[in-house]
Formats: C-alpha cells, sequence, structure tokens
C-alpha cells in the first residue's frame, strides 16, 4: 500500500454520494468543469462553489480527508500573488492592481474547486471503480472507429501500475535522500543537481521497464490484452437526474451572462 | 496472443539445449522429458536458470529447444498451457479481484467458489492493490487453475506463503490428477510422488564457492573493524510505540500498539510475523523512516540506520559496482579531494567493507550483471563502510534457496563483524541463522518473544 497519496482512496461510508454510480459523478464533473472553465465570472464559480460545497456535505466526508497543501504550493502561490498585486490590470489603487487580484483570486479558486471535485469522485468512488466508469464512458466512441478496448486495457492497466509505481518512487526517493552528499560534487549544487536527477531517473526507468516486461508477460499467460469489463448495471433514476442537472448547468452557464462581466484583458 | 490449443500441449523434450536469455546462454546443457500427467519439481540454485526453463517450456522463450506436438502451445487457454510466473504483484493484472479472474476467459463463474479453491476469501471489487503478496500469488494461481490446464507451469508460487498456506497449495495441485504441472521450488516442498529435476548453473556463470569457514579465519586475521561515532552500548530503544497508518484521516489504521524494544551493539535480531502483522511498519520505524503515532524512540546520538529493501535494486542507483559503492559510502573520487579526516575514514572504511564482503572480484562489473544475492551484498558493504551501525532487513529471505540463504546468513555475519548490529524481518518461519541474540514475534501489532537473549544478552524490555 502506498503512503504517499490520499487521493484515490474510497471512504468505506454509506452517503447518496457514494451510492451514485460512477459514471454519473463523472459525467456531472465533466458537465461543471466545461461550464466553468469557459465562464469565469464569479456568479459562475459561486454556484459551482456551491455544488461543491453540497456535494461535499452530502457524501458526509469528514473534514480530515482533505490534503494538506504541500509547502511548494504554497511557495508558488505566493509568488503568484505577489506578481498579480503588482501586475498592470486595470483597476488600480495606488501600486496595488485590483483587477490582477481578481483574477488571480478567480483562478485559484477555479483550480481548487476542479481538484476537490477530483477528491469527492475519489472518495467517494475509488481508483478502480472510476477506471470501469471511464471504460464505459468511452464505448459508444467504438463507433467513430476509436480503440476503445485498447484505450479501455490502457486504462485498467494504469490504475493497476499507479499504487505500485508510487511505492517504488518512494523506495528511490528514500534511497537518494538517504545517501550521503555525493562527494564529488561538494559546493557544486548544479553538478550535484544534475547527479540526483541521473540517479532517481534510472534507477525509476529500470523500475518500470522491468514492470512493463512482467505485465506484457503476465497478459500473455493470460490469453488476452483486451481487460474484462463487468457488465453496467441499470442507471437508477436518480443517477440519471445528475446526469441530466450538471448537463443543463452547464448549458445554463454558458447561456446566462455571469457578473460582474470579466474585464477583457 | 497465441490461438487456442488443437491437442494437450505435452509431452515436452529438451535434448542437450543450452536455454538463452536475451541472446545470453544462462542455462547448462539440458535434458528433459516431460510426459503427460507427470508431476515435476525442478529444483536448482538461484541463477541456473529455472525460470528460463518454464518461460521455454510456456514457448516465450527459446523457441527452437523445446520438442513439443504442435507449435500451439495455447497458452492462456482453457485446455491449454497455463504459466504463474515469480513477483507475486507482476501477475495479478486485474484491479480488482473479480477483474483478474475474469481476464481473458469468456465465461459465468462463481469467484466466491473460485477462490475458496485457493483459501482465499476476499470480495469481488476487492482492489488488487490493497492485497497481500500472499494474497496475490493465490489470486494468481486460482487464474491459472481457471483454465483446467493439461500443463501448469508454476514458478516459485509459494514463496511469500506461510507453511499452513503452502502445504494447502501443494495439496491443490497434487490433487490435480489429469494435468501436467512442471514447478520451481527454493524449499524442499515436493511430494513423494513428484518427479524431482535438479538443474545446475552454467560453468561459465558459476560463483565460486566461498568457504564460509575459510573467510571467518581471514577476517579473524587482523582486519579492523568499520569505525562508527557511537560510544554507548545500547544503539536504540522504543517504548511503549503505537502507529497508525494515515493517523487522523478517515482510512486510519492502526498496526502497531505498546511495542518495547532496545537493540544492542553486535546483536542480530529476527522479527518475524505473517503478512500483514505490522512488521514493515516497524521496520521502517527501526530505520527512522517512519515517525510513531504515539511512543518514544530513543536513538543514541550518532547511530546511523539504514533499511534495505526486499528488491535490493532499486536502491543502487549506479551502473558499475565500483560507482556504486564510492557513492554509498560517500568516498570523494575526484582528484580535488582534500583528504579531510572524514574523508579519509570513509575511504578506509569502504576498503575494510570491500575485503569483508569479498567484493574484489566483482570491481568493474556492472550492477545489472549482478546475482540478487551479489548486488545485496554491494548495497550492505557500502551501508556498512558509510558507518551505519543499525541496518534493518525487510523480507530478505523471498525466493532465496537454500544457498542463497547460507550466502545471506554469511553476509549477515560480515555485517556483523563490521560491527553493525542487524535486524531481519521476514514471514519466514523457518529460517534461523546462529549467533540470534533476540528472536521476535509480531502477532496483530504487538511485539512478543520467542527465545531468550543468548549469552547474557539484555534482552527485550529487561534492559537496565
Amino acid at each position: 500500500m502506498n503512503r504517499s497519496s490520499s487521493f484515490f482512496r474510497a471512504i468505506p461510508i454509506d452517503s447518496p454520494v457514494h451510492r451514485l454510480a460512477a459514471e454519473s459523478k463523472v459525467l456531472a464533473g465533466i458537465f461543471v468543469s466545461i461550464g466553468l472553465v469557459f465562464n469565469t465570472e464569479w456568479s459562475h464559480i459561486g454556484v459551482a462553489a456551491l455544488l461543491l460545497f453540497g456535494a461535499f456535505r452530502s457524501a458526509r466526508l469528514p473534514l480530515s480527508v482533505l490534503p494538506r497543501v504541500p509547502l511548494i504550493v504554497r511557495f508558488a502561490l505566493f509568488g503568484g500573488l505577489m506578481g498579480s498585486i503588482f501586475s498592470d490590470e486595470a483597476p488600480k489603487v495606488g501600486a496595488i492592481s485590483l483587477g490582477g487580484l481578481s483574477d488571480y483570486a478567480r483562478l485559484i479558486a477555479i483550480g481548487f474547486i476542479m481538484i476537490l471535485w477530483v477528491g469527492i469522485l475519489s472518495w467517494t468512488t475509488g481508483l478502480t471503480a472510476v477506471g470501469f466508469a471511464l471504460r464505459r464512458l468511452i464505448r459508444p466512441l467504438r463507433y467513430l472507429k476509436v480503440p476503445v478496448d485498447e484505450i479501455g486495457s490502457v486504462i485498467a492497466l494504469a490504475v493497476r501500475s499507479l499504487p505500485l509505481v508510487a511505492d517504488e518512487i518512494d523506495v528511490v526517493n528514500e534511497s537518494v535522500t538517504s545517501r550521503p552528499a555525493p562527494a564529488d560534487h561538494a559546493g557544486k549544487p548544479i553538478r550535484e543537481a544534475f547527479s540526483f536527477i541521473r540517479d532517481t531517473a534510472t534507477a525509476v526507468v529500470i523500475g518500470s521497464h522491468r514492470r512493463a516486461r512482467d505485465l506484457s508477460m503476465a497478459m500473455v499467460s493470460r490469453g488476452s490484452t483486451t481487460a474484462p469489463l463487468p457488465p453496467r448495471r441499470q442507471l437508477r433514476p436518480v443517477d440519471k437526474a445528475v446526469i441530466a442537472g450538471a448537463f443543463l448547468l452547464c448549458v445554463a452557464a454558458f447561456v446566462i451572462p455571469g457578473v460582474p462581466p470579466n474585464t477583457p484583458s | 496472443m497465441q490461438p487456442a490449443p488443437e491437442g494437450p500441449p505435452v509431452p515436452l523434450a529438451l535434448n542437450d539445449v543450452v536455454l538463452e536469455r536475451n541472446g545470453v546462454p544462462v542455462t547448462a546443457p539440458l535434458t528433459l522429458d516431460v510426459q503427460a500427467g507427470e508431476h515435476l519439481v525442478i529444483e536448482g540454485p538461484n541463477g541456473a536458470g529455472k525460470s528460463t526453463l518454464l518461460d521455454a517450456l510456456a514457448g516465450l522463450d527459446n523457441l527452437g529447444s523445446v520438442e513439443r506436438p504442435s507449435d500451439v502451445v495455447g497458452l492462456g487457454h482453457v485446455g491449454g498451457t497455463a504459466r504463474v510466473g515469480q513477483r507475486p504483484e507482476a501477475q495479478v493484472i486485474g484491479t480488482t479481484v473479480g477483474e483478474d479472474l475474469a481476464w481473458g476467459l469468456d465465461d459465468d463463474f462463481d469467484v466466491t467458489e473460485t477462490l475458496a479453491g485457493v483459501g482465499l476469501e476476499l470480495p469481488e471489487d476487492r482492489p488488487t492493490s490493497e492485497l497481500s503478496g500472499g494474497e496475490l500469488q493465490r489470486l494468481a494461481l486460482a487464474s491459472a487453475l481457471r483454465r483446467k490446464p493439461k500443463l501448469l507451469l508454476a514458478d516459485e508460487v509459494t514463496s511469500m506463503l506461510d507453511p499452513r498456506e503452502q502445504a494447502r497449495i501443494i495439496d491443490r495441485l497434487e490433487a490435480l490428477n489429469d494435468a501436467t504441472i512442471v514447478r520451481t521450488t527454493h524449499r524442499d516442498d515436493a511430494v513423494a510422488s513428484d518427479r524431482r529435476i535438479v538443474i545446475r548453473r552454467a560453468s561459465h556463470n558459476a560463483v565460486p564457492a566461498t568457504d564460509a569457514e575459510a573467510a571467518a579465519s581471514m577476517h579473524q586475521a587482523g582486519l579492523q573493524t568499520i569505525r562508527t561515532n557511537v560510544g554507548e552500548n545500547r544503539l536504540i530503544r522504543l517504548r511503549d510505540v503505537a502507529y497508525s497508518h494515515a493517523a487522523g484521516k478517515p482510512w486510519a489504521l492502526p498496526v502497531l500498539h505498546d511495542v518495547d524494544l532496545s537493540i544492542h551493539r553486535y546483536e542480530l535480531v529476527i522479527i518475524e510475523g505473517r503478512n500483514g502483522s505490522g512488521k514493515t511498519t516497524l521496520a521502517r520505524i527501526l530505520a527512522g523512516l517512519e515517525t510513531p503515532t504515539s511512543g518514544e524512540v530513543d536513538r543514541t546520538s550518532g547511530v546511523r540506520r539504514a533499511l534495505a529493501h526486499q528488491h535490493v535494486r532499486l536502491q543502487l542507483l549506479r551502473a558499475t559496482v565500483d560507482e556504486e559503492l564510492t557513492s554509498l559510502a560517500g568516498v570523494r573520487t575526484d582528484r580535488e579531494s582534500t583528504g579531510g579526516s572524514d574523508q579519509q575514514a570513509r575511504t578506509e572504511n569502504l576498503e575494510t567493507a570491500i575485503k569483508l564482503f569479498e567484493l574484489e572480484r566483482l570491481s568493474g562489473r556492472r550492477i545489472d550483471e549482478l546475482s540478487g544475492g551479489e548486488q545485496r551484498r554491494v548495497l550492505l558493504a557500502g551501508l556498512v563502510s558509510r558507518g551505519v551501525s543499525l541496518l534493518v532487513l525487510d523480507e530478505p529471505l523471498a525466493g532465496l534457496d537454500a544457498e542463497g540463504r547460507a550466502d545471506l546468513a554469511r553476509t549477515l555475519d560480515h555485517v556483523r563483524l563490521a560491527g553493525t548490529s542487524i535486524v531481519v524481518v521476514s514471514h519466514d518461519v523457518d529460517w534461523t541463522p546462529s549467533h540470534i541474540s533476540q528472536h521476535l514475534r509480531l502477532e496483530d501489532g504487538r511485539l512478543r518473544s520467542i527465545a531468550p537473549g543468548i549469552d547474557g544478552t539484555p534482552h527485550n524490555g529487561g534492559t537496565p
């Protein structure tokens, strides 16, 4: 079991959101995201945030599921904040750019909303079920001659390999960081950084190569490279309602103008 | 993918052929015949080419070398050939238990019944990423058995199982009367009715057997131990240590309770426990890679700790043995070396370790040319010369044959001679090297002692 990720882990409790089919959650997420990404006014962000809050509450998720924002991301956020405050975007109050600040805040808000949507999806569904849902949702594309079986197998193998790769990266990472600093490069930070990247990349590539070989041998031993897909359960009325509702919201986001209107940049 | 078989894939024959892997010969000349309905056990040291032989019989490699009734092996087909390889996590390809069992077969089947056949009880939608090594091994075997194979090729399929589970699986295989079974094993678990075949290493990659006694006397003949900066006798002490995975999260999982443990210099501590007993977590806490949720870890100042993982290869990051050793030991290799006392000590430590671990003849070799045992020796030598005084090994025994175990015991002797204490964490209960100072067992996250400490070594919990 990998230690690094708190995403992609289903919380084993019962709630209306847990009971929804994975397909409806994935589709609803896609519709809401499309509506939001192309319509970034504050009113639309507000509606999406309300939806998110409602979904989080009805999923009965405790606040402790939320991952901590890594330090490096906090630094990046702070850097972005500084950059936007002192930008040239109107309106400006003295040296401070309110327009820049507003743009930045909207960008960050949308980013967090999207990440948390994925979070709710994974905490209420689990990675394997999301994998199955994605593979079922692309099935209709076979009429467009899209190789859905192959893509489906790739998704399945990715889902299978992700925790294993995360484990391997943990091992390599521990092994690299627990080594004494390369004495040859003392006082030469760039060479040290390069040797770190080289060491890590070599170990990870060797590990992945072996994993790919093992997986292909295992598939040949089963006589098939096509991942089996269990039949979909009939969608319940509530699932259909959720999908339809998300679709209507998406359309509405394009039809109804947002307030306040964004300044053209 | 292969077409469906036309007839049974047996009998098979090899007639004085050398099997190759990636164009390199890996076996001695082999002559072997496999008749329908036979149960064969292939024994032989690590590196003798047992896996290569099974892959050749499966038609995956060395195609011209095996005489068979038809070119169609029917690998993976019902009534054809089924193969289960080593490394359990690589044998299971489905994301859930149900998907894995269904992979490649288009039929209705009862998941519960299929799993019961290999002693497993798991829900169909259980993600395979949550399974232990032993569970994965049995799941892969269940997939193979579902194909009602005429020829079953099983490569070390019980290496992660405890003796009871192992006996059950062996019984299950023995009961397959109309199937031909060829399996490899490193344990002495062949049944009387099995035909046993022993293959030996090809002479060109033979490892000269080092005489353990001669090596020991060489060490006594004046090799100094590795210098560390630890003055005190006790290296580390765990008091009331408890650990919970993802503490504070809704999926928190308590794994250790009330663990008390002291480790002193020159100790060899064995901690055994079944899969899921919390032993890897304890290993990581001892190695300083994980902080307990509660309780105290008193580490004597200057004590360096390290963890050697089961798959050593991931911990070796350089291309050649020499680069790897200097990197692990933190020795400068450029000409600008200032020759500080620290550098000098490291260099001397490394020279000592190379002699102690008998690595002189590996000098100049590439890491990927080494056997698993040799890779482990390189890693441990590097860690020891870095001045690691507490070395934790996680599952070092999986897949090792008798010779590999003897080799490991010898390597650990070297480590102890160098002045480093060792903790071995393993699910394997039938390995007891000499000089054990504490033998402990982890059950449901609690530690208890099996054998008292010998020759007055302060025992677990009994330290002043």
